[in-house]
Protein backbone atom coordinates (compact mmCIF):
# COMPACT_ATOMS: atom_id res chain seq x y z
CA UNK A 1 0.00 0.00 0.00
CA UNK A 2 1.76 3.30 -0.66
CA UNK A 3 1.74 6.19 1.44
CA UNK A 4 -1.48 8.03 0.56
CA UNK A 5 -0.78 11.26 2.49
CA UNK A 6 0.82 13.01 -0.75
CA UNK A 7 -1.91 12.20 -3.15
CA UNK A 8 -4.76 13.46 -0.94
CA UNK A 9 -2.43 16.65 -0.66
CA UNK A 10 -2.12 17.04 -4.18
CA UNK A 11 -6.06 16.17 -4.27
CA UNK A 12 -6.80 18.90 -1.92
CA UNK A 13 -4.87 21.81 -3.84
CA UNK A 14 -6.43 20.70 -7.29
CA UNK A 15 -10.01 21.39 -5.76
CA UNK A 16 -8.29 25.43 -4.15
CA UNK A 17 -6.68 25.76 -7.69
CA UNK A 18 -9.85 24.83 -9.81
CA UNK A 19 -11.96 26.96 -7.31
CA UNK A 20 -9.36 30.16 -7.56
CA UNK A 21 -9.20 29.79 -10.72
CA UNK A 22 -12.28 29.20 -12.41
CA UNK A 23 -14.51 30.85 -10.15
CA UNK A 24 -12.69 33.86 -9.79
CA UNK A 25 -12.23 33.83 -13.90
CA UNK A 26 -16.12 33.31 -14.65
CA UNK A 27 -17.41 35.11 -11.86
CA UNK A 28 -15.42 37.83 -11.20
CA UNK A 29 -12.92 39.60 -13.98
CA UNK A 30 -14.57 37.61 -17.10
CA UNK A 31 -18.09 38.47 -15.58
CA UNK A 32 -19.46 35.33 -17.59
CA UNK A 33 -21.19 33.48 -14.64
CA UNK A 34 -23.61 33.87 -13.76
CA UNK A 35 -24.79 33.22 -17.11
CA UNK A 36 -26.06 36.52 -19.45
CA UNK A 37 -29.92 36.06 -20.29
CA UNK A 38 -30.38 34.27 -24.00
CA UNK A 39 -32.88 36.49 -24.31
CA UNK A 40 -30.23 39.43 -24.82
CA UNK A 41 -30.39 41.49 -28.16
CA UNK A 42 -27.54 41.18 -30.82
CA UNK A 43 -26.26 44.90 -29.67
CA UNK A 44 -26.03 44.31 -26.24
CA UNK A 45 -24.03 40.54 -26.84
CA UNK A 46 -21.41 42.68 -29.24
CA UNK A 47 -20.84 45.64 -26.66
CA UNK A 48 -20.68 43.20 -23.81
CA UNK A 49 -17.55 41.31 -25.57
CA UNK A 50 -16.50 45.04 -27.01
CA UNK A 51 -16.27 46.98 -23.56
CA UNK A 52 -15.06 43.82 -21.74
CA UNK A 53 -12.33 42.81 -24.41
CA UNK A 54 -9.19 42.21 -22.02
CA UNK A 55 -11.17 41.19 -18.98
CA UNK A 56 -13.16 38.38 -20.88
CA UNK A 57 -9.68 36.91 -22.78
CA UNK A 58 -7.98 37.20 -18.98
CA UNK A 59 -10.90 35.74 -17.60
CA UNK A 60 -11.94 32.95 -19.52
CA UNK A 61 -7.61 31.56 -19.75
CA UNK A 62 -7.98 31.60 -15.97
CA UNK A 63 -10.73 29.42 -16.33
CA UNK A 64 -9.63 26.93 -18.25
CA UNK A 65 -6.32 26.78 -16.63
CA UNK A 66 -8.54 25.95 -13.57
CA UNK A 67 -10.11 23.67 -15.31
CA UNK A 68 -7.15 21.69 -15.94
CA UNK A 69 -7.05 21.39 -12.22
CA UNK A 70 -10.16 19.09 -11.76
CA UNK A 71 -8.07 16.03 -13.46
CA UNK A 72 -5.37 15.45 -11.20
CA UNK A 73 -8.31 15.94 -8.66
CA UNK A 74 -10.72 13.17 -10.12
CA UNK A 75 -8.02 10.70 -10.81
CA UNK A 76 -7.03 10.63 -7.32
CA UNK A 77 -10.70 9.99 -6.66
CA UNK A 78 -9.84 6.72 -9.31
CA UNK A 79 -6.91 5.50 -7.20
CA UNK A 80 -9.10 5.36 -3.94
CA UNK A 81 -12.19 3.83 -5.77
CA UNK A 82 -10.22 0.82 -7.73
CA UNK A 83 -8.91 -0.62 -4.47
CA UNK A 84 -12.68 -1.34 -4.30
CA UNK A 85 -13.03 -3.09 -7.69
CA UNK A 86 -12.00 -6.82 -7.96
CA UNK A 87 -10.13 -7.54 -11.51
CA UNK A 88 -10.32 -4.86 -14.13
CA UNK A 89 -11.39 -1.51 -12.65
CA UNK A 90 -14.09 -0.66 -14.47
CA UNK A 91 -15.61 2.29 -12.47
CA UNK A 92 -12.74 4.04 -11.56
CA UNK A 93 -11.67 3.87 -15.33
CA UNK A 94 -14.72 5.10 -16.55
CA UNK A 95 -14.98 8.07 -13.69
CA UNK A 96 -11.24 9.35 -14.44
CA UNK A 97 -12.27 8.89 -18.62
CA UNK A 98 -15.67 11.00 -18.08
CA UNK A 99 -13.76 13.88 -15.59
CA UNK A 100 -12.06 14.30 -19.21
CA UNK A 101 -15.20 14.20 -20.60
CA UNK A 102 -16.42 17.05 -17.95
CA UNK A 103 -12.95 19.08 -18.08
CA UNK A 104 -12.93 19.41 -22.28
CA UNK A 105 -16.36 20.34 -22.13
CA UNK A 106 -16.33 22.63 -19.35
CA UNK A 107 -12.50 24.02 -21.18
CA UNK A 108 -13.69 24.25 -24.75
CA UNK A 109 -16.26 26.89 -24.65
CA UNK A 110 -14.02 29.22 -22.98
CA UNK A 111 -12.04 28.95 -26.42
CA UNK A 112 -15.25 29.83 -28.27
CA UNK A 113 -15.96 32.89 -26.52
CA UNK A 114 -12.34 34.16 -26.70
CA UNK A 115 -12.89 33.88 -30.44
CA UNK A 116 -15.59 36.16 -30.14
CA UNK A 117 -13.96 38.69 -28.32
CA UNK A 118 -10.69 37.98 -30.22
CA UNK A 119 -11.98 40.57 -33.17
CA UNK A 120 -14.40 42.56 -31.90
CA UNK A 121 -14.81 44.15 -35.03
CA UNK A 122 -16.50 41.10 -37.02
CA UNK A 123 -19.96 41.22 -37.90
CA UNK A 124 -22.35 40.70 -34.75
CA UNK A 125 -24.02 38.14 -35.82
CA UNK A 126 -21.02 36.27 -35.85
CA UNK A 127 -20.09 37.57 -32.40
CA UNK A 128 -23.71 36.23 -31.29
CA UNK A 129 -23.43 32.85 -33.19
CA UNK A 130 -20.02 32.28 -31.01
CA UNK A 131 -21.73 33.69 -27.84
CA UNK A 132 -24.66 31.46 -28.69
CA UNK A 133 -22.49 28.41 -29.50
CA UNK A 134 -20.54 29.29 -26.54
CA UNK A 135 -23.51 28.95 -24.39
CA UNK A 136 -25.07 26.07 -25.63
CA UNK A 137 -21.96 23.65 -25.05
CA UNK A 138 -21.22 25.07 -21.63
CA UNK A 139 -24.99 24.57 -20.32
CA UNK A 140 -26.21 21.50 -22.25
CA UNK A 141 -23.87 18.42 -21.56
CA UNK A 142 -24.08 17.36 -18.20
CA UNK A 143 -23.74 13.55 -19.16
CA UNK A 144 -19.95 12.97 -18.34
CA UNK A 145 -20.60 14.32 -14.86
CA UNK A 146 -23.09 12.40 -14.04
CA UNK A 147 -21.62 9.49 -15.18
CA UNK A 148 -18.64 10.53 -12.67
CA UNK A 149 -20.91 10.97 -10.39
CA UNK A 150 -23.07 7.39 -10.62
CA UNK A 151 -19.80 5.47 -10.73
CA UNK A 152 -18.69 7.29 -7.45
CA UNK A 153 -21.52 6.46 -5.67
CA UNK A 154 -21.70 2.72 -7.28
CA UNK A 155 -18.38 2.11 -6.09
CA UNK A 156 -19.17 4.10 -2.84
CA UNK A 157 -22.20 1.67 -1.73
CA UNK A 158 -20.17 -1.25 -2.93
CA UNK A 159 -17.02 -0.21 -0.31
CA UNK A 160 -18.05 -2.82 2.91
CA UNK A 161 -14.52 -2.44 4.51
CA UNK A 162 -15.08 -0.55 8.23
CA UNK A 163 -13.88 2.54 6.73
CA UNK A 164 -14.92 3.05 3.17
CA UNK A 165 -14.02 5.92 1.33
CA UNK A 166 -16.39 7.82 1.31
CA UNK A 167 -19.52 7.63 4.04
CA UNK A 168 -22.47 5.89 2.20
CA UNK A 169 -24.54 9.05 2.56
CA UNK A 170 -22.44 11.02 -0.03
CA UNK A 171 -22.60 7.79 -2.26
CA UNK A 172 -26.41 9.08 -2.12
CA UNK A 173 -25.94 12.35 -2.32
CA UNK A 174 -23.83 11.96 -5.29
CA UNK A 175 -26.69 10.53 -6.96
CA UNK A 176 -29.30 12.92 -6.16
CA UNK A 177 -26.16 15.58 -8.01
CA UNK A 178 -27.07 12.94 -10.85
CA UNK A 179 -30.28 13.39 -11.16
CA UNK A 180 -30.32 17.49 -10.10
CA UNK A 181 -28.43 17.90 -13.68
CA UNK A 182 -30.23 15.61 -16.10
CA UNK A 183 -32.27 18.45 -17.36
CA UNK A 184 -29.65 20.70 -18.72
CA UNK A 185 -30.76 19.02 -22.24
CA UNK A 186 -33.50 21.22 -22.26
CA UNK A 187 -31.38 24.19 -22.96
CA UNK A 188 -31.29 24.27 -26.43
CA UNK A 189 -35.17 24.18 -26.02
CA UNK A 190 -35.83 28.22 -24.92
CA UNK A 191 -34.21 31.35 -26.44
CA UNK A 192 -36.32 32.94 -24.04
CA UNK A 193 -35.19 33.52 -20.25
CA UNK A 194 -36.97 30.67 -17.92
CA UNK A 195 -36.64 28.59 -15.82
CA UNK A 196 -35.05 25.99 -18.11
CA UNK A 197 -32.80 28.67 -20.27
CA UNK A 198 -29.28 28.60 -20.08
CA UNK A 199 -29.12 30.72 -16.88
CA UNK A 200 -32.22 29.66 -15.32
CA UNK A 201 -33.14 28.10 -12.59
CA UNK A 202 -32.79 24.59 -12.84
CA UNK A 203 -30.54 24.44 -15.73
CA UNK A 204 -27.88 26.74 -14.36
CA UNK A 205 -28.77 27.40 -10.52
CA UNK A 206 -29.83 23.90 -9.42
CA UNK A 207 -27.54 21.92 -11.81
CA UNK A 208 -24.20 24.01 -11.81
CA UNK A 209 -24.43 24.51 -7.67
CA UNK A 210 -25.56 20.81 -6.67
CA UNK A 211 -22.17 19.55 -7.97
CA UNK A 212 -20.49 22.31 -5.91
CA UNK A 213 -22.19 21.35 -2.59
CA UNK A 214 -21.39 17.81 -3.21
CA UNK A 215 -17.86 18.76 -4.05
CA UNK A 216 -17.43 21.37 -1.28
CA UNK A 217 -18.75 19.03 1.16
CA UNK A 218 -16.21 16.06 -0.06
CA UNK A 219 -13.92 18.55 0.19
CA UNK A 220 -14.61 19.29 3.90
CA UNK A 221 -14.98 15.70 4.71
CA UNK A 222 -11.26 15.17 3.33
CA UNK A 223 -9.97 17.77 5.68
CA UNK A 224 -11.09 17.00 8.35
CA UNK A 225 -10.52 13.12 7.95
CA UNK A 226 -6.38 14.76 7.27
CA UNK A 227 -6.87 16.51 10.55
CA UNK A 228 -8.31 13.61 12.45
CA UNK A 229 -5.88 11.14 11.01
CA UNK A 230 -2.69 12.92 11.58
CA UNK A 231 -0.68 9.56 13.16
CA UNK A 232 -2.69 6.41 12.39
CA UNK A 233 -1.90 4.43 8.82
CA UNK A 234 -5.64 4.42 7.58
CA UNK A 235 -6.30 2.33 4.70
CA UNK A 236 -9.57 3.49 1.96
CA UNK A 237 -10.42 6.03 4.28
CA UNK A 238 -10.44 9.37 1.74
CA UNK A 239 -13.41 11.51 3.33
CA UNK A 240 -14.24 10.62 6.96
CA UNK A 241 -16.34 7.72 5.98
CA UNK A 242 -17.35 7.46 10.29
CA UNK A 243 -18.84 10.98 9.84
CA UNK B 1 -48.29 -4.42 13.38
CA UNK B 2 -47.43 -7.65 15.53
CA UNK B 3 -45.70 -8.91 12.28
CA UNK B 4 -42.86 -6.25 12.95
CA UNK B 5 -41.87 -8.05 15.73
CA UNK B 6 -41.35 -11.10 14.43
CA UNK B 7 -38.22 -9.89 12.68
CA UNK B 8 -35.68 -9.49 15.38
CA UNK B 9 -35.77 -13.80 15.69
CA UNK B 10 -35.15 -13.94 12.33
CA UNK B 11 -32.39 -11.42 11.55
CA UNK B 12 -30.05 -11.01 14.04
CA UNK B 13 -27.56 -8.45 14.49
CA UNK B 14 -29.23 -5.17 13.20
CA UNK B 15 -33.03 -5.93 14.60
CA UNK B 16 -33.47 -2.41 16.52
CA UNK B 17 -32.39 -0.71 13.31
CA UNK B 18 -35.06 -2.53 10.73
CA UNK B 19 -37.77 -2.11 13.19
CA UNK B 20 -36.96 1.95 13.91
CA UNK B 21 -35.51 3.23 10.18
CA UNK B 22 -36.23 1.50 7.46
CA UNK B 23 -33.92 1.69 4.77
CA UNK B 24 -30.76 3.77 4.91
CA UNK B 25 -30.03 7.23 6.49
CA UNK B 26 -28.52 8.21 2.93
CA UNK B 27 -31.80 7.39 1.20
CA UNK B 28 -33.82 9.76 3.30
CA UNK B 29 -31.33 12.17 2.18
CA UNK B 30 -31.48 11.44 -1.25
CA UNK B 31 -35.54 11.92 -1.37
CA UNK B 32 -35.52 15.05 0.98
CA UNK B 33 -33.01 16.38 -1.63
CA UNK B 34 -34.61 15.47 -4.58
CA UNK B 35 -38.00 16.98 -3.04
CA UNK B 36 -36.47 20.06 -2.17
CA UNK B 37 -35.64 20.46 -6.45
CA UNK B 38 -39.86 19.48 -7.37
CA UNK B 39 -40.67 21.81 -4.50
CA UNK B 40 -38.95 24.20 -6.74
CA UNK B 41 -40.88 23.09 -9.81
CA UNK B 42 -43.94 23.28 -7.86
CA UNK B 43 -42.88 26.62 -6.97
CA UNK B 44 -42.20 27.35 -10.42
CA UNK B 45 -45.77 26.55 -11.74
CA UNK B 46 -47.50 28.21 -9.05
CA UNK B 47 -45.64 31.32 -9.44
CA UNK B 48 -46.21 31.28 -13.40
CA UNK B 49 -49.32 30.27 -13.44
CA UNK B 50 -50.26 33.29 -11.43
CA UNK B 51 -48.24 35.60 -14.77
CA UNK B 52 -50.24 34.06 -17.07
CA UNK B 53 -53.75 32.82 -15.74
CA UNK B 54 -55.50 32.65 -19.09
CA UNK B 55 -52.74 30.57 -20.73
CA UNK B 56 -52.36 28.48 -17.69
CA UNK B 57 -56.25 28.01 -18.11
CA UNK B 58 -56.28 27.10 -21.92
CA UNK B 59 -53.76 24.59 -21.54
CA UNK B 60 -54.99 23.12 -18.57
CA UNK B 61 -58.53 22.22 -20.32
CA UNK B 62 -56.52 20.53 -23.23
CA UNK B 63 -54.70 17.84 -20.94
CA UNK B 64 -56.15 14.52 -20.02
CA UNK B 65 -57.29 13.75 -16.79
CA UNK B 66 -58.67 10.67 -17.82
CA UNK B 67 -54.87 9.63 -18.53
CA UNK B 68 -53.23 11.31 -15.82
CA UNK B 69 -55.71 9.58 -13.53
CA UNK B 70 -55.61 6.66 -14.64
CA UNK B 71 -51.65 6.59 -13.94
CA UNK B 72 -52.14 7.59 -10.29
CA UNK B 73 -54.23 4.75 -9.50
CA UNK B 74 -51.62 2.53 -11.65
CA UNK B 75 -49.10 4.26 -9.56
CA UNK B 76 -51.34 4.25 -5.94
CA UNK B 77 -51.28 0.15 -6.62
CA UNK B 78 -47.72 -0.04 -7.50
CA UNK B 79 -47.01 1.78 -4.18
CA UNK B 80 -49.24 -1.08 -2.50
CA UNK B 81 -47.38 -3.46 -4.10
CA UNK B 82 -44.09 -1.81 -3.28
CA UNK B 83 -44.70 -1.96 0.44
CA UNK B 84 -45.85 -5.68 0.04
CA UNK B 85 -42.65 -6.91 -1.41
CA UNK B 86 -40.83 -4.40 1.75
CA UNK B 87 -42.82 -6.33 3.85
CA UNK B 88 -42.14 -9.75 2.32
CA UNK B 89 -38.38 -8.97 2.70
CA UNK B 90 -38.80 -8.35 6.09
CA UNK B 91 -40.34 -11.47 6.69
CA UNK B 92 -37.86 -13.21 4.35
CA UNK B 93 -40.63 -14.29 2.06
CA UNK B 94 -38.62 -15.00 -1.03
CA UNK B 95 -41.22 -16.18 -3.11
CA UNK B 96 -44.08 -13.42 -2.44
CA UNK B 97 -41.14 -10.93 -2.47
CA UNK B 98 -40.66 -11.87 -6.01
CA UNK B 99 -43.63 -11.61 -6.97
CA UNK B 100 -44.73 -8.24 -6.12
CA UNK B 101 -41.59 -7.07 -7.48
CA UNK B 102 -42.79 -8.25 -10.74
CA UNK B 103 -46.32 -6.48 -9.81
CA UNK B 104 -44.59 -3.02 -8.85
CA UNK B 105 -42.53 -3.24 -12.23
CA UNK B 106 -45.74 -4.46 -14.28
CA UNK B 107 -47.52 -1.16 -12.95
CA UNK B 108 -43.79 1.18 -13.43
CA UNK B 109 -44.18 -0.09 -16.94
CA UNK B 110 -47.82 0.56 -17.57
CA UNK B 111 -47.39 3.70 -16.59
CA UNK B 112 -44.49 4.25 -19.06
CA UNK B 113 -47.01 2.80 -21.81
CA UNK B 114 -49.94 5.83 -20.76
CA UNK B 115 -47.45 8.56 -20.46
CA UNK B 116 -46.21 7.33 -24.29
CA UNK B 117 -49.65 7.92 -25.32
CA UNK B 118 -50.68 10.31 -23.77
CA UNK B 119 -47.59 12.31 -25.08
CA UNK B 120 -47.66 11.27 -28.22
CA UNK B 121 -51.66 12.60 -28.36
CA UNK B 122 -49.92 16.10 -27.64
CA UNK B 123 -47.61 15.87 -30.67
CA UNK B 124 -49.78 14.85 -32.78
CA UNK B 125 -52.36 17.81 -30.99
CA UNK B 126 -49.20 20.10 -32.13
CA UNK B 127 -47.89 20.56 -28.80
CA UNK B 128 -44.39 20.56 -27.60
CA UNK B 129 -42.36 21.80 -24.90
CA UNK B 130 -41.46 25.02 -26.97
CA UNK B 131 -45.32 25.77 -27.44
CA UNK B 132 -45.75 28.10 -24.28
CA UNK B 133 -44.74 28.28 -20.64
CA UNK B 134 -47.45 26.16 -19.43
CA UNK B 135 -46.15 23.38 -22.23
CA UNK B 136 -42.83 23.57 -20.89
CA UNK B 137 -43.44 23.15 -17.52
CA UNK B 138 -45.89 20.04 -18.47
CA UNK B 139 -43.62 18.47 -20.31
CA UNK B 140 -40.46 19.07 -18.37
CA UNK B 141 -41.93 18.40 -15.12
CA UNK B 142 -43.84 15.16 -16.07
CA UNK B 143 -40.55 14.21 -17.83
CA UNK B 144 -38.46 14.89 -15.48
CA UNK B 145 -40.81 12.61 -13.08
CA UNK B 146 -40.99 9.89 -15.86
CA UNK B 147 -37.09 10.22 -15.96
CA UNK B 148 -36.99 9.31 -11.83
CA UNK B 149 -40.28 6.37 -12.66
CA UNK B 150 -37.49 4.39 -15.31
CA UNK B 151 -34.35 5.27 -12.62
CA UNK B 152 -37.10 3.15 -9.96
CA UNK B 153 -37.77 0.53 -12.57
CA UNK B 154 -33.99 0.06 -13.44
CA UNK B 155 -33.74 -0.32 -9.36
CA UNK B 156 -35.88 -3.22 -9.17
CA UNK B 157 -34.81 -5.00 -12.31
CA UNK B 158 -31.53 -4.42 -10.33
CA UNK B 159 -32.75 -6.58 -6.95
CA UNK B 160 -35.24 -8.88 -9.35
CA UNK B 161 -31.51 -10.20 -11.04
CA UNK B 162 -29.37 -9.94 -7.78
CA UNK B 163 -31.99 -11.53 -5.22
CA UNK B 164 -33.00 -14.94 -6.08
CA UNK B 165 -32.43 -17.06 -2.85
CA UNK B 166 -33.42 -16.25 0.54
CA UNK B 167 -30.12 -15.90 1.58
CA UNK B 168 -29.15 -13.32 -0.95
CA UNK B 169 -32.54 -11.97 0.05
CA UNK B 170 -31.18 -11.59 3.73
CA UNK B 171 -28.26 -9.13 2.38
CA UNK B 172 -30.84 -6.85 1.01
CA UNK B 173 -33.67 -5.83 3.15
CA UNK B 174 -32.25 -2.68 3.66
CA UNK B 175 -31.60 -2.13 -0.35
CA UNK B 176 -35.16 -3.25 -1.01
CA UNK B 177 -36.60 -0.71 1.69
CA UNK B 178 -34.32 1.80 0.18
CA UNK B 179 -35.96 0.98 -3.13
CA UNK B 180 -39.71 0.93 -1.91
CA UNK B 181 -38.93 4.11 -0.17
CA UNK B 182 -37.51 6.10 -3.30
CA UNK B 183 -40.77 4.30 -5.46
CA UNK B 184 -43.29 5.72 -2.68
CA UNK B 185 -41.28 9.28 -3.33
CA UNK B 186 -41.98 9.05 -6.97
CA UNK B 187 -45.84 8.20 -6.54
CA UNK B 188 -46.06 10.86 -3.71
CA UNK B 189 -44.45 13.28 -6.41
CA UNK B 190 -46.94 11.92 -9.18
CA UNK B 191 -49.73 12.66 -6.93
CA UNK B 192 -49.14 16.48 -6.25
CA UNK B 193 -48.05 16.64 -10.07
CA UNK B 194 -51.26 15.17 -11.26
CA UNK B 195 -53.31 17.60 -9.07
CA UNK B 196 -51.12 20.77 -9.70
CA UNK B 197 -50.96 20.67 -13.15
CA UNK B 198 -54.15 18.79 -14.13
CA UNK B 199 -56.77 19.46 -11.74
CA UNK B 200 -56.40 22.64 -9.53
CA UNK B 201 -58.31 24.70 -11.76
Amino acid sequence: MTDRKPLIIVAVVSAVMTTILYAGGMFYVSGFLPPPSPALSQLEVVSFYQQNHTAIITGLTMAFVGTGFMLPLCVIGSVFMAEVEEGFPYFSVMQALCALATVIFTALPNFIWMTAAFRVDRSPELINLLHDLGWIMWATPSWGFAFQLICVAVIGLKDKRPKPFIPRWMSYLALWVAVGVAPTPLVPFFVEAGPFAWNGLFTFWVAFFSPILWIAILFVLIVINIRNNEQDSHQGDLAGSRL
Amino acid sequence: MSTVKVIPLKVSGSETQIVHHPAEIGVWLFVFADMCIFAMYFGVFVWEKKLYPAMFAEGQATLSTEFGGLNTVVLLISSFFAAKAVHSARMLNIDTYRRFIKLTMLCGLAFLCVKFVEYSDKFSAGFDIATNEFYRNYFAFTGFHLLHVILGLSLLTWLLFSVKTTEQLKGNVKASEGVGLYWHMVDLLWVVLFSLIYLVP
